[in-house]
């Protein structure tokens, strides 16, 4: 009886542990500058997915057709967060993807003036910003680094 | 103070590298701009030195961008830094060798074009060569039959004949040659690649073609050879000649009349000419062939020996054993030296020392007699000498022997005259003392003997 309950309690305490397979690594080597079309979608073709970025550029800008003619910067860091980005953005956008949508995770502040031409290199383990050839800052999950 | 200085220097450089950062999607986007830009330089590239240019400038490139290879590794993924430059290798090897090929075409353009002038005006020359041959030669031919209807048979009007027949042979045979000439100067260039000619080749072929009237003239060339070997009685050297020509010919139109059929496959007016050139030949081939059987005819006609008409081997062979059998068969009528004659005449003379001599050859070579025909004759010929024989040995036995007595009959009596000629001249006593004499020749002997008994 000892027994059985021992096993019992061993097996229930295995059975609900949630399986981690570790370190892994999300990061994309470069980050994707994808076209918006006329209905608020992009596709992303080396990592194969699309999402839409209508409510992004509503919550950005407060104008429902400022994603026309537009394009987004997507990049992926370490930790599996998405970093998007736009022209004349004033934040960067974090998301993670969960159940078939892009759920945002958090949202960096950079400038009130927005940036005017964003860009995002791959510094593991942080994302460098850049507008233009300027450093802005080094991203990470929890914000502008140094900022934390 | 010197940390200071020191502390805004390291400031300064540390503001530089963060003011200076690049995107590293710029730079994959640079460097794929660039890399597309060099796939259209090399293939439009128009000359070997330009594709060298391009080489050097791809060097630069993969130096300046050798910096980001990591990067590049990873964002230009399937593909990679390295495969990137094998690409644009494997486009510049191509490049390189279609370009060399290029080159080696417009060298040889180049030089077709230098031998077109040369052949064009070469045609020209040649042409106008042509026609005045051709219209010696008719003038020559309207002589040839003039002469021949007005022929007298006197030496003074055989002479002008040999003589017209041979200016028109080497007239023709002049003319043959230049057309031959024509012929591979037109040729010359498209020999190894008629097939394969564009229209803009078979153009400019069908110009030299039209301009040499090569077609026209390879026509009445053929016409003129005919009509010359009908109007001529020729000798073996000149069928020799001729037949030489006439192969020689034969074997530039095997070679040639293809291409030309080739050349006008959509032209039924050339394509009809063509033809008609090919059953020329065939006919020129016959006339010569009749010809040699017409001078052979001759010959024997030349020892009055007339056979009936033949214009082929078989023929030939029928009438020689027809008139073999005619001569046996009239052995009765005739006398037996006169039977040896006919025999000796047609045999020895004619048939052994000039047809079978002279003749033969060309015949064999010719494929106008077989050496089983030749046999066939030879037997009827042994038939006929046995039929005769008699006659003819005793004939010659006869000849012989008489021939040996007149000779042994004529020696004594010379060698008996000039003994008494020598006796009439020395004293007659001197015989006697003479005959004592140690040397005494046999002939003297028998002399003498002679005397005793007489």
């Amino acid at each position: 009886m000892k027994y059985f309950l021992t096993i019992l309690i061993s097996a229930v305490i295995f059975g609900c542990t949630q399986l981690t397979l570790e370190p892994s690594d999300f990061a994309w080597p470069i980050e994707s500058v994808l076209s918006i079309n006329e209905n608020g979608l992009v596709q992303e073709e080396r990592y194969s997915f699309s999402t839409n970025v209508k409510s992004l550029f509503f919550v950005e800008k407060n104008d429902s057709n400022a994603y026309l003619n537009e394009t987004v910067r997507i990049i992926r860091g370490t930790e599996g967060y998405y970093y998007i980005t736009a022209n004349e953005f004033k934040n960067v956008y974090l998301f993670k993807a969960d159940n078939g949508n892009f759920i945002e995770y958090d949202r960096i502040f950079i400038s009130e003036f927005g940036l005017d031409l964003p860009a995002f290199n791959q510094r593991k383990p942080f994302i460098e910003l850049l507008d233009g050839e300027q450093h802005v800052a080094y991203l990470n999950s929890d914000g502008i680094k140094g900022e934390e | 103070m010197k940390k200071f200085v020191y502390l805004n220097i390291v400031l300064l450089l540390l503001i530089s590298s963060i003011s200076t950062a690049q995107s590293d999607y710029r730079i994959t986007q640079e460097f794929k701009s660039r890399h597309r830009s060099f796939e259209i330089a090399i293939e439009y590239a128009k000359t070997l030195d330009e594709l060298d240019k391009i080489k050097k400038e791809i060097n630069e490139f993969r130096n300046e961008f050798k910096g980001n290879k990591e990067l590049l590794n990873r964002a230009l993924y399937p593909s990679n830094f390295e495969s990137s430059f094998k690409i644009l290798d494997k486009k510049i090897g191509y490049t390189d060798k279609k370009l060399s090929e290029i080159s080696d075409l417009q060298s040889k353009v180049v030089k077709i074009e230098g031998d077109y002038q040369k052949v064009s005006t070469e045609l020209q020359k040649l042409s106008s060569e042509v026609n005045i041959l051709r219209r010696s030669n008719f003038q020559l031919m309207e002589e040839l039959k003039a002469f021949q209807s007005g022929y007298g048979g006197s030496k003074e009007s055989i002479d002008s004949l040999n003589n017209i027949i041979s200016e028109l042979r080497h007239g023709i045979s002049k003319r043959d040659t230049l057309i031959k000439e024509i012929m591979d100067n037109i040729f010359m260039t498209a020999e190894h690649k008629i097939e394969s000619l564009d229209d803009a080749e078979k153009k400019s072929l069908k110009a030299n073609i039209h301009s040499s009237s090569l077609i026209d003239n390879m026509i009445g060339l053929i016409k003129d050879n005919i009509e010359f070997l009908d109007a001529s009685l020729l000798n073996l050297q000149d069928i020799t000649a001729l037949k030489t020509e006439l192969n020689d010919f034969e074997e530039r139109w095997n070679h040639f009349g293809p291409m030309l059929f080739d050349i006008y496959s959509n032209d039924e007016e050339n394509r009809d000419k063509i033809a008609e050139i090919d059953s020329l030949m065939l006919s020129w081939e016959s006339s010569l062939n009749h010809s040699a059987w017409r001078a052979i005819s001759d010959v024997f006609s030349n020892h009055n020996i007339e056979l009936s008409e033949f214009t082929n081997g078989i023929e030939f062979e029928k009438s020689l054993i027809s008139y073999i059998n005619t001569k046996m068969s009239n052995g009765s009528n005739i006398s037996g030296i006169q039977k040896d004659h006919d025999y000796i005449i047609f045999s020895k003379r004619v048939w052994e020392d000039i047809i079978k001599v002279e003749w033969m050859p060309f015949l064999f070579s010719n494929n106008l007699f077989t050496d089983q025909q030749v046999f066939n004759v030879d037997h009827e010929l042994n038939n006929w000498r046995e039929n005769s024989g008699g006659s003819q040995s005793y004939f010659i036995y006869g000849i012989i022997i008489l021939l040996g007595i007149i000779i042994l009959v004529s020696f004594l009596m010379l060698n008996r005259k000039k003994r008494k000629s020598a006796a009439e001249v020395e004293d007659p006593g001197f015989i006697i003392k003479e005959n004592k004499s140690p040397a005494e020749s046999d002939s003297d002997k028998l002399y003498k003997g002679n005397q005793k008994e007489d």
